[in-house]
């Protein structure tokens, strides 16, 4: 792996919710351009750590770096700016828009403020054009008029993925963006996030195991709120305790 | 966002607003300027509501701030409506400032009941101002006047003015309901996390947007106390107001901008048909009230819009 | 300003901060367990005031007419809990605001009809007419009891849903719906226990205040406009929080009309103390969004 300084630094972070520590002592480097994947059983802490990520919740203890620097004080919308962008693992969508207009006000996001009055917003090709570019990339071009409450679950999957893409990120948060997908859905979603590798820089908490050996480039293994392993694929099929952890239920075999 | 049709169904209802002088009755044009008013107000309340998604029960503040403002500058010697309608408007935009950048803070039924209280605290200051009348209020000494250009004095020209100033309003909050700004507001309403997730802070939208809502109703309160030619506490700063206001909008239609001037209609002459018909009508209207909450789902308005949509 | 005279507007003051706790219990309650707004709480207040009239020139007695009123409230409030409320509490709180404003200019409506707008008045009940010695300050024994039946009642809640198994329940009730349904309690009964409590305390703080301010259509209204400062500040869903903002409230605003008045001159003064507790309000606000000891966490 290069010496340059990662894109995340997580250090020694810690969460605590009504006496129990949910994330306990985490510390994670990510590099800049890889797929990192932080699997683990359920409980373990992952969607918390994941929200402290994207400034939802506040830590209650150590830091976390990016692009070099310290952004626990910055609020969800300053880390958008900031490059970070996240797709939720229950859908977390605009239902009354279209879901072209969904995705172009991920678009918008990106401008440096909305106080604008008169111009249509669904009007400027600006916000239109990379809009629908970016539905037809992830594979719903023939829904974009389509009303955001009326698409079906593995559409809202798509949707939710396409908002993210629009702030173009440098630093990609996706929370179980597989949830409730049938297999052959999942192998399509698989498919397309293997073409953002490289592009963006990723952390992907995943259930889908296959899905998750078949894109990481690193796995980091999450359980009670620590990070009992990191390292490649390989080895983190072959590590004892992560076997233990998941009491051999979601790992794939071991290959000989 | 209107399609053909609908535009009919508009073009029938301002035709119905420019006809009602051809009834020849005072008291029919003094209604309509009444409605048209109210109407504005109602809408100043929807664009929170049914936009933004916030339940304003305070907005009886900003009208009742722009009709004192209208009435204190008239009686200290400031007649021109270019000068007394611009400082209502600012003067209920600050209010709504101040009161929208506390409120704001919060969400739901705090939200809901801070706008209630902050909007009762200007009530009873205004009681409590003698030099003002205190609850009995003041009588202006005129309306205001337009440069001599724009006739007012009789009943007909205000009506005219008020409605083309409705019309203005509707104007403006279409555009900007489908501007970038106004985008952001429903999505804020929509998807409250989201929105910050992409990069909007909720709050800044929402505040302009209710510093915006404060500025219509306090314009609808300066053409009020013009229309009046009164102003006082109770009728236009008590809290009963901020309900009627939010009674037209839902009998309207919200999330719609014909909707609360539709409501408006429908609640004044519901007040006016049933107080003729009984000292009190208020005993019908409250169950009335009650059914259409707990039974209806539509207002007026959007089941007019269902009508021809067929 | 004297020893005397601030040792008796401090007596005011808690005698008022008393009332408005006895109204701020129902409210916070409701909204803390059933996430519902009621606006017609001051209703209740009224028809209390109504009721204790009525009763004690049914009766003759003031004993009598005060268990009859105590009585007549508690059945109100169920009645508006079942045809009202219950419909209420899946809907959103436009709806619920709504619904409760039109159920107040009914009640508004329905007093004007049956007891006229002219206030109605009742005199002290003969044992506690006259004044009693507080710390060197002769103070009427009326107010007095008043305050001291309003402290019995906290006490007597601080009692109930501490220790008592409705009391858990009710506590219970705010955070997990789903459990106390899955224990075997009949939510709906729970809700409706919840509301008449709130409802009887309202009613009884309309009982007690008529000698001292008549009763009138519409007087309640105002009086929940304070109640929902005082929950405000105290925070959604807690007694403790429903008893500091409403002691906070009651001398800040006692004390506001006094003092300001005096030093700001009969304009600008009574224009201050009107806006005494909007002021504290806005201040809580600022420094604690959710008041200050809201009952749900985060």
């Amino acid at each position: 792996m290069s010496a340059a300084a990662p894109l995340l630094r997580i250090e020694r972070l810690v969460k605590r919710y009504a006496g129990l520590t949910v994330t306990d002592d985490v510390s994670l480097d990510i590099v800049e351009g890889e797929l990192h994947a932080i699997i683990g059983p359920n409980g373990a802490g992952k969607t918390t750590l994941i929200a402290q990520l994207a400034g939802q919740l506040a830590p209650d203890g150590g830091h976390i770096h990016f692009a070099g620097r310290d952004i626990a004080a910055d609020s969800p919308p300053q880390r958008a700016r900031a490059g970070i962008a996240r797709s939720f693992q229950i859908t977390s969508i605009f239902p009354s828009f279209s879901a072209e207009a969904n995705v172009a006000l991920a678009v918008q996001g990106r401008r440096r403020h909305s106080f604008r009055f008169w111009r249509a917003a669904d009007r400027d090709p600006a916000l239109v054009e990379p809009a629908r570019r970016l539905l037809a990339e992830v594979g719903l071009d023939g829904r974009m008029a389509t009303l955001a409450r009326t698409l079906s679950h593995g559409e809202h999957r798509l949707l939710e993925l396409a908002i993210a893409l629009a702030q173009e990120p440098k630093l990609l948060l996706l929370d179980e963006p597989m949830a409730g997908l049938g297999s052959e859905e999942s192998k399509g979603l698989v498919r397309f996030l293997r073409t953002l590798k490289g592009r963006y820089t990723i952390i992907l908490v995943e259930h889908d195991m296959d899905a998750v050996f078949a894109l990481a480039d690193r796995i980091s293994v999450l359980s009670a709120g620590r990070i009992i392993a990191t390292g490649r694929p390989d080895d983190i099929r072959r590590d004892p305790a992560v076997r233990s952890a998941y009491l051999g239920d979601d790992m794939p075999a071991v290959e000989a | 966002m209107v399609d053909r049709r609908e535009w009919l169904l508009i073009v029938v209802l301002a035709g119905l607003a420019l006809a009602v002088p051809l009834l020849g009755d005072t008291f029919y044009i003094k209604f309509a300027t009444r409605v048209a008013i109210y109407g504005m107000a109602a809408l100043a309340v929807d664009i929170l509501l049914g936009y933004a998604g916030l339940v304003s029960f305070g907005h009886a503040a900003f009208y009742g701030v722009g009709a004192y403002a209208a009435g204190l500058l008239i009686n200290a010697g400031v007649v021109s409506g270019f000068v007394v309608l611009p400082v209502a408007v600012i003067a209920a935009a600050l209010v709504a400032l101040v009161i929208g950048a506390l409120s704001l803070r919060t969400t739901g039924l705090y939200f809901i009941m801070i706008t209630l209280a902050f909007a009762q605290m200007l009530y009873y200051v205004a009681q409590s101002l003698r030099a003002y009348g205190g609850t009995d209020g003041f009588a202006l000494n005129g309306r205001m006047t337009l440069g001599g250009v724009i006739k007012v004095t009789d009943a007909t020209s205000f009506y005219y003015l008020c409605l083309a100033f409705l019309a203005l309003v509707v104007f403006l909050c279409a555009r900007f309901l489908k501007a970038e700004f106004g985008v952001v507001l429903r999505g804020a309403r929509d998807n409250a996390v989201r929105i910050e997730a992409i990069g909007f802070p909720a709050y800044r939208y929402r505040l302009v947007a209710f510093v915006i809502s404060g500025a219509v109703a306090g314009l609808a309160g300066a053409l009020m106390a013009n229309l009046n030619l009164y102003v006082a506490p109770p009728g236009m700063l008590n809290w009963e107001v901020s309900g009627e206001l939010l009674v037209m909008v839902i009998f309207g239609a919200a999330g719609t901008l014909l909707g609360p001037i539709v409501g408006a209609v429908v609640f004044l002459f519901f007040a006016d048909i049933l107080s003729s018909l009984t000292e009190h009508w208020m005993i019908l209207f409250g169950p009335i009230l009650l059914l259409r909450v707990l039974f209806v789902k539509d207002g007026l308005y959007a089941l007019l819009q269902k009508a021809i949509a067929r | 300003m004297t020893t005397p005279i601030l040792l008796e507007q401090g007596f005011n003051g808690l005698q008022l901060g008393m009332i408005l706790f006895l109204m701020a219990v129902g409210v916070t309650l409701v909204f803390g367990i059933m996430d519902t707004i009621n606006l017609s709480h001051g209703s209740l207040l009224m028809f209390g005031g109504y009721f204790i009239v009525g009763a004690v020139e049914l009766t003759g007695s003031y004993g009598a007419g005060l268990v009859l009123a105590l009585f007549a409230t508690a059945l109100l409030s169920v009645i508006v809990e079942i045809l009202v409320m219950r419909p209420l509490y899946r809907r959103g709180h436009l709806d619920q605001v709504l619904a409760t404003f039109g159920l107040i200019l009914f009640f508004n409506e329905l007093a004007v009809m049956i007891w006229g707008r002219a206030p109605l008045y009742l005199n002290v009940p003969g044992f506690l007419d006259g004044p009693i010695d507080l710390f060197g300050v002769a103070y009427p024994a009326y107010r007095f009891a008043i305050t001291a039946v309003a402290a019995a009642v906290g006490v007597g809640l601080y009692l109930l849903i501490g220790r008592t198994r409705i009391g858990m329940l009710i506590r219970a009730g705010a955070d997990k719906r789903v459990v106390v349904e899955m224990m075997g309690v009949n939510i709906t009964r729970l809700y409706t226990l919840i509301f008449a409590l709130g409802g009887v305390l309202a009613g009884l703080a309309g009982i007690m205040i008529v000698p001292l301010v008549s009763v009138q259509p519409a007087m309640g209204d105002p009086i929940l406009i304070t109640t929902l400062v005082v929950v405000i500040i105290g925070g959604i869903g807690s007694i403790r929080g429903a008893l500091v903002g409403a002691l906070m409230v009651g001398v800040l605003d006692t004390f506001g009309r006094i003092l300001f008045p005096v030093y700001f001159g009969t304009g600008t003064g009574s224009a201050l103390a009107n806006m005494t507790i909007y002021i504290l309000m806005a201040a809580v606000l600022l420094w604690r969004p959710r008041g200050l000891f809201p009952a749900t966490a985060g």
